[in-house]
């Protein structure tokens, strides 16, 4: 069973014409082309409406795009009180990477593709996200306002000396993500005793203990937590804290928290690990 | 901050555009002023649909992108079809949807261009529908000749086009183009600058139809459009394809037909039969020359016996049947007959309709070489060599016999020469296999036989390793590299020819005659091979071979070459040459190939990372004996189970690699002591699911083996797409889900992966079905077959 990945995104839009319009327009600024499904043809945006709202005979309501060297499908769904779904997945010719990071993996590299759809929906209020694969749906498991990421840090259960060192190594690797992405650490001692911190990190994580931090970025406050799940994988999260980073997008009526924020400050606490999965709990 | 129409403003316009966009500061409107050396009379707004051209819209707000798109794309496309084409007008000429596509296309600009758009498009629409106007008639069909107050009628259109878009440069840009056009010349001085008609045209729906009807749903167009490019096979063909039209009455109803293009323009008809008869003619004899001189090469090169890895009697069918060529060329046609058993490996596009023989239409050598093709199928189906070679034989044989029946014996005789020597090579690989030892050899003959087909980096790396047992080996790679090299040598060869004949007739000669005397660049590159010590033959040789054979599915490659594509394609032959300096470089000669070096090393290096992905026979057996039952699921903990697949699935590249799906199932099967919380039981769900998944893929692989399916490789990248068994005439997709719960967004993604797996299969020329081992609801179903879907459904309510 081949794994077919996709993310959705929810968007503070009604589900109208105008509004898939905009989405599209803005992905095509970045760079999205639009092809038909069998003669590969460019595909105006006109087009792409009367393919995916108004073609009665169309069984399938996916637009076929391309960016750069990747090609996935894109979709608009709505949820039940009407908002905009835009959803890409089924990556073709996809992102995928080594991940230095972690458990060493040659898989689909989500974080770009996230990056991609925060780039479209930048000047659009996002309210959800959250990947999808095919085969393996609620593996994240949590109910708390928060956006977590789904990683492999390091086999900490594991006796063999080897993986010490690879634990050890994860922790001072997700520790640099901190200290070089700019975050504020609460004591702000991070980067001077950053061996005495992996050293401490790795033995509560050893020990199956959540590790905790509270940092800043921007001067927006938000807590870090990292915690192993059953299956041998780790739950890193961020928890936004007041003073809430707000905004009202386009097409907005109000000011809501800012998640896109929120999912890239987790993304690059993730820098280089690989993400199985990504969901946001708002 | 100040108003203002976008088209025109400081003049009375009934019909001009209503739209307003708001701008800050002032708008100074220009003047006009030409700078031509032209003298004429203005003439006053005689009507009140005319507009006063001194103002663009474009030039003023569109963005640099939309300039740009109406300087190279809208200008151009209404020059050719007022001036130049008028044909560029029908749908399928250039664009699908004729003129019509290009104003659609606006549609894509967005943010400051946005407030002009719409009426640009109205504007365009307008001109479309007069241009269309002059050259349909009242009955919607289209005006072969147009006489010359229509051709007028179509320069005053385009010089309104130029008023309204380029305001007071339009007699400049319009003088510079009429001189090399009299028509232009003689209607410039009549043309008053000042004005243009700015009505707005909305064509109604039946006349649309009518017109669309008239252009025979866009036949004409491609009609005409091969006629320009020079195809008068292909005009002939769409001349006479016939199509239904229908366009709506006056007052109710339709009118229906079904009517071709030559039914409908019978004076067009007279023009393309006339070409489509003398190219043929000429297309013939052409082809009757080079089968001459292709038979003297034949015939030379088997006389001087140069090759000798090709048994003497299949050189002396062909040097005699070239022989009969040179001396009595005669074209005939008869049945070549083919064991019932065999026909289902020959293309069905050369068989007959009962399936028992090939037709063939061609001289002596073509008919010679037709046999040896339907011989050597008969010899790979019945011998006992890998599945990979086996396809790649009968690959190269179809391609040979395609190559035969478009008129090219040589590429067709060197790929049959490639089909003996891969047949050569296959049984040596056999013999090292029995004779081998040490626990690499069979993961290396593995390799190998793979890469003829499919993976050549892990050739060159499985050959490049230091085993002395494998070096006879590699030089039979090489061997089988220079005639499928040779093989693709000779079809890039034949196409340059060709394109020569057509422009330098006597040059092409000349190269044909090159031939027969010199040797190639690739049997050069064979002897420097050859010369190098036994470790470099292993080492550069075989590179030299796999990269010939990154070509791979050469025998698909070769019919597909596109006159475009050639350049492309020699350079890849070429590939082996630069493979082979670098040979010398590690001698110590050129110190430019440094860098190639190091970067062969560093692919060879991520090459060897890739091959020991793949998972140690005997580490599989002691991984077996430590599996620990209790460990796993029911579903997946089933020793026996797992033992025999991985007896059955061994030797299927990909089967067994730590990403393939039988370590997928062992790696997410395992069952955690925890199934009392049920939080936990359902994070872990998604791992079993995967790991079912997984296993029942091992499953059916094992089951499509045992019914007689040739697997070719298992969770392989196709198209972008992975697929998890690939046969070779299927590609397959395994589902252990339940169907019932995929609903709503996870149905419509389904769909979608489906309609794509199902598109690459068709262009891979293979059919895409679908396994699911369990029950499909009868909505799915309708699904599968509502979008042409082959689907097994293993259990059944």
């Amino acid at each position: 069973m081949s794994i077919s990945y996709s993310i959705d995104s929810v968007l503070d839009l009604s589900y109208t014409e105008e509004n898939i319009k905009y989405v599209l327009s803005s992905g095509m600024e970045q760079g999205f082309v639009y092809l038909e499904d069998e003669s590969r043809k460019v595909l105006s945006i006109s087009h792409v409406i009367q393919k995916i709202l108004f073609d009665s005979e169309n069984i399938v309501n996916h637009i076929t795009t391309k960016f750069k060297d990747t090609i996935f499908f894109i979709w608009f769904f709505k949820t039940e009180n009407n908002l905009l779904i835009f959803s890409i997945g089924s990556f073709g010719y996809r992102w995928d990477k080594e991940f230095n990071n972690g458990v060493r993996q040659y898989t689909i590299d989500f974080a770009r593709y996230i990056y991609l759809i925060l780039q479209v929906c930048r000047n659009i209020t996002l309210l959800e996200l959250c990947t999808v694969g095919d085969e393996i749906e609620n593996i994240i498991y949590d109910e708390s306002a928060c956006i977590t990421a789904m990683l492999d840090i390091a086999d900490f259960d594991s006796q063999k000396l080897e993986y010490i060192s690879d634990g050890k190594l994860s922790v001072r690797s997700f520790l640099v993500n901190i200290i070089q992405n700019g975050f504020i650490v609460e004591d702000n001692l991070l980067e001077q005793n950053i061996e005495i911190y992996v050293h401490e990190y790795y033995e509560k994580l050893k020990k199956n203990s959540p590790l905790y931090l509270y940092v800043k970025k921007d001067n927006i406050p938000f807590k870090i937590e990292i915690k192993p799940d059953i299956q041998g994988y780790d739950l890193v999260s961020i928890y936004p804290l007041a003073r809430y980073f707000m905004k009202k997008g386009y097409g907005s009526e109000k000011e809501k928290i800012n998640i896109a924020f929120y999912i890239q400050r987790l993304l690059e606490l993730c820098e280089n690990f690989a993400i199985y999965e990504l969901k946001t709990y708002f | 901050m100040q108003f203002f129409s976008l088209f025109s403003d400081e003049f009375k316009c009934i019909s001009a555009p209503v739209s307003k966009v708001s701008t800050t500061g002032s708008s100074k409107i220009p003047l006009n002023r030409f700078s031509v050396g032209y003298s004429f009379q203005e003439l006053p707004a005689y009507n009140s649909y005319m507009c006063k051209a001194q103002y663009s819209a474009i030039v003023c707000h569109g963005s640099d992108h939309l300039k740009h798109y109406f300087s190279t794309v809208i200008i151009p496309v209404m020059y050719n079809i007022t001036i130049k084409n008028h044909a560029n007008i029908f749908p399928c000429y250039t664009y699908s949807g004729g003129l019509c596509d290009l104003i659609n296309r606006l549609s894509q600009f967005d943010g400051s261009d946005r407030a002009i758009i719409e009426n640009l498009k109205v504007r365009l629409q307008s001109y479309c529908g007069r241009i269309e106007d002059v050259v349909f008639d009242s009955h919607g069909l289209f005006i072969t000749n147009l006489s010359h107050a229509r051709r007028v009628e179509l320069v005053k259109t385009y010089a309104d086009f130029l008023k309204e878009f380029y305001a007071e440069n339009a007699p400049s840009f319009f003088y510079n183009q009429s001189r090399d056009n009299q028509l232009m010349q003689q209607v410039m001085p009549g043309i008053n600058w000042n004005w243009y008609d700015g009505r707005d045209y909305v064509p109604h729906k039946r006349v649309a139809e009518q017109r669309y009807a008239g252009s025979v749903n866009g036949n004409l167009g491609q009609v005409y459009y091969a006629m320009e490019q020079g195809d008068s096979s292909t005009a002939y063909a769409m001349g006479q394809e016939k199509v239904q039209t229908f366009f709506s009455g006056r007052m109710w109803g339709k009118t229906e037909e079904i009517a071709s293009v030559f039914e409908k323009y019978p004076e067009l008809k007279r023009i393309v039969e006339e070409k489509y008869l003398t190219d043929q003619k000429a297309c013939s004899q052409r082809k009757q020359v080079a089968l001459q001189q292709e038979a003297k090469i034949i015939k030379s090169e088997c006389e001087n016996n140069i090759d000798q890895v090709i048994a003497c009697d299949i050189l002396q069918a062909r040097c005699k049947a070239a022989q009969k060529d040179l001396t009595n060329f005669r074209s005939s046609k008869y049945i070549h007959k083919v064991f019932l058993e065999n026909s289902k490996y020959i293309d069905t596009a050369f068989l007959s309709n009962d399936k028992k023989g090939i037709i063939f239409e061609g001289s002596a050598l073509q008919h010679c070489l037709v046999d040896e093709a339907i011989s050597v199928v008969d010899m790979v189906v019945c011998s006992h060599l890998h599945t990979k070679i086996q396809d790649a034989v009968v690959d190269l044989a179809n391609g040979s016999l395609l190559s035969n029946k478009g008129g090219n014996a040589i590429t067709a005789s060197r790929m049959l020469d490639a089909c003996w020597v891969v047949i050569d090579f296959g049984k040596k690989i056999i013999s090292c296999t029995y004779t081998s030892v040490g626990i690499y050899a069979p993961l290396i003959v593995g390799g190998i036989a793979e890469g003829l087909g499919e993976s050549l980096h892990d050739v060159a790396h499985a050959v490049c390793h230091p085993i002395e047992t494998v070096q006879d080996l590699a030089n039979s790679l090489v061997v089988v590299g220079y005639y499928l090299g040779k093989a693709v040598f000779a079809a890039a060869e034949y196409e340059s020819v060709i394109d020569l004949s057509l422009t330098h007739p006597h040059l092409a000669k000349e190269m044909i005659q090159g031939l027969i005397d010199e040797p190639s660049m690739l049997p050069i590159l064979y002897e420097q091979v050859k010369k190098l010590s036994a470790k470099d033959v292993a080492r550069g040789g075989t590179k030299f071979a796999a990269d010939i054979m990154l070509l791979h599915g050469i025998n698909k490659l070769i019919p597909l070459i596109t006159k475009d594509a050639l350049p492309a394609f020699v350079n890849s032959i070429r590939k082996g040459m630069q493979s082979t300096k670098v040979v010398v470089a590690v001698e110590g000669i050129p110190a430019n190939c440094a860098q190639e070096i190091s970067s062969l090393m560093s692919s060879l290096e991520k090459v060897s990372g890739r091959v020991d992905n793949m998972v140690n026979i005997n580490n599989i057996s002691e991984l077996l004996q430590s599996f620990n039952i209790l460990k796993y699921d029911s579903s997946i903990g089933n020793v026996k189970k797992l033992e025999e697949a991985i007896k059955i699935l061994k030797s299927i590249p990909g089967s067994l690699t730590k990403d393939g799906a039988l370590f997928k199932a062992l790696e997410y099967g395992q069952r955690i002591d925890v199934l009392m919380d049920s939080k936990k039981i359902l994070e872990i769900s998604g791992r079993l699911a995967t790991a079912r998944g997984a296993m029942y893929e091992v499953e059916k692989a094992i089951e499509l083996i045992e019914a007689g399916e040739k697997i070719i490789h298992m969770g392989r990248k196709i198209g972008g797409r992975e697929f998890d068994i690939v046969t070779s005439t299927k590609l397959i997709e395994c589902k252990n889900i339940d169907w019932s719960t995929r609903v709503g967004r996870s149905a419509e993604k389904m769909k979608s992966d489906l309609g794509d797996w199902k598109r690459i299969a068709k262009d891979n020329n293979k059919i895409f079905e679908l396994h699911s081992k369990n029950f499909i609801p009868q909505e799915w179903k309708d699904v599968f077959i509502k979008m042409g879907i082959n689907f097994v459904e293993d259990n059944v309510l």
